[in-house]
């Protein structure tokens, strides 16, 4: 797991970013601590335990990286690559991810909870068993993919795709749905109301 | 420290492993079932379990007990004296103890079952059957609802938001997400 070392600015509560005493807010020099976390995400194939919470990224190709433990909460992560990566256990919470290529990724027990989705691609995925709530998905396609296990709850999907899915022991309650498509998905097996529940 | 997920068939449930990197002693947390395939993986990393941590008696979270402690001599943790005629060192609300190297808080959150006890290791919660994402555990009647909703405000929601929520079932979350996108609390207004 990354360290849960706190902030060192007085105070803060939140945790520091990997190589660094201080969380994304109170970085003395933020993109000295960019260049440092994109070194580290350009030069290993496998990534473990790294903290990249709040930062933003650009136009980096990761294809085919092993992600493990990693947190990328509350990231702004632009014209990313990660093309066939991996992720296991890895956050994504409140990030913010624009035009972005999750396309043939294996993910398991991932949280992208809160985060806004504007052009993402997830085609032809493994995701299986990961936290989609709350997300706010703008022009992007979950198409072919498995979201065995996965929850969608109080999510915000406008115009995006879901066509081919594998939905079993999914849960799918949308607060708001536009231009929406599931077709050829297995919906009937996906749980679309929280009473059918028994946890 | 290390944190690794097993997804057990039986009963769909989760089992933690937390492990000590230097000491390469390890916690499992609720050992649903004990397989082959996680025996091999506890093996493949050199770990040697220690001792375990049960959020609550349901058998979908303790039935690989007895196998488990065949194998390791691990201490078991619970807020049963007792489960299935193996003692337990009992745990109570906010009692906080030292095992495999890491400090753990206790934290009682009754609602779902009697016996709830949710686990805090630095900012990981290990909330077994308490809180999901995005839901909280069933419950036999309106009065448990209320209580575990209570509980889950009063003795969860308090946590940093940047705590992990690593569910008994389903997929991990964050504290800061469940106050927003949670079912069971209706905080619509809130939401940004």
């Amino acid at each position: 797991m990354y360290d849960f070392l706190t902030c060192a600015f007085s105070d803060c509560n939140l945790t520091a970013i990997s190589g660094s005493k201080y969380c994304a807010a109170h970085l003395p020099e933020p993109e000295k601590t960019t260049a440092y976390i994109e070194n580290i995400l350009k030069q290993n194939n496998t990534i473990k335990n790294l903290n990249a919470r709040g930062l933003r990224f650009e136009g980096i190709d990761l294809s085919g990286r092993k992600f493990y433990a990693c947190s990328f909460s509350k990231a702004s992560l632009i014209n990313m690559i990660f093309h066939t990566c991996s992720f296991r256990m890895c956050f994504f919470d409140f990030a913010v991810m624009d035009s972005c290529d999750f396309s043939n990724t294996d993910a398991q027990y991932c949280s992208f909870s809160g985060s806004k989705l504007i052009n993402v691609a997830f085609e032809n995925s493994e995701l299986v068993h990961n936290n989609f709530n709350g997300i706010k998905a703008n022009n992007s396609t979950f198409s072919k993919s498995n979201l065995y296990n996965s929850r969608f709850v109080y999510s915000e999907l406008f115009q995006t795709d879901f066509i081919d899915c594998n939905l079993k022991r999914s849960v799918i309650v949308p607060s708001k749905e536009h231009e929406v498509s599931w077709r050829l998905s297995n919906t009937q097996e996906a749980i679309w109301d929280i009473d059918r529940i028994n946890a | 420290m290390t944190v690794f997920f097993h997804y057990a068939l039986h009963g769909f449930s989760n089992i933690y492993l937390v492990g000590n990197d230097v000491t390469k002693e390890a916690i499992i947390i609720d050992p649903a079932a004990f397989t082959l395939g996680l025996l091999d993986f506890i093996e493949s990393k050199s770990y040697m379990v220690k001792a375990v941590l049960l959020t609550h008696k349901h058998k979908h979270h303790v039935d690989g007990l007895k196998t488990l402690l065949k194998i390791y001599d691990a201490s078991v943790y619970s807020s049963n004296s007792g489960i299935g005629g193996i003692l337990c060192n009992t745990v109570a609300d906010s009692e906080k103890f030292e095992v495999c190297g890491f400090s753990v808080e206790a934290l009682s959150v009754p609602g779902h079952s009697q016996d709830s006890i949710v686990y805090c290791i630095e900012k990981l919660l290990f909330t077994g059957d308490t809180l999901y994402a995005g839901l909280i555990g069933n419950t036999l009647s309106q009065y448990g609802n209320k209580l575990l909703r209570e509980q889950i405000q009063k003795k969860l929601f308090v946590k940093d938001d940047d705590c992990l929520v690593l569910p008994g079932h389903g997929p991990p979350s964050t504290i800061a997400t469940e106050k927003l996108y949670n079912s069971a609390f209706a905080l619509k207004d809130n939401r940004t």
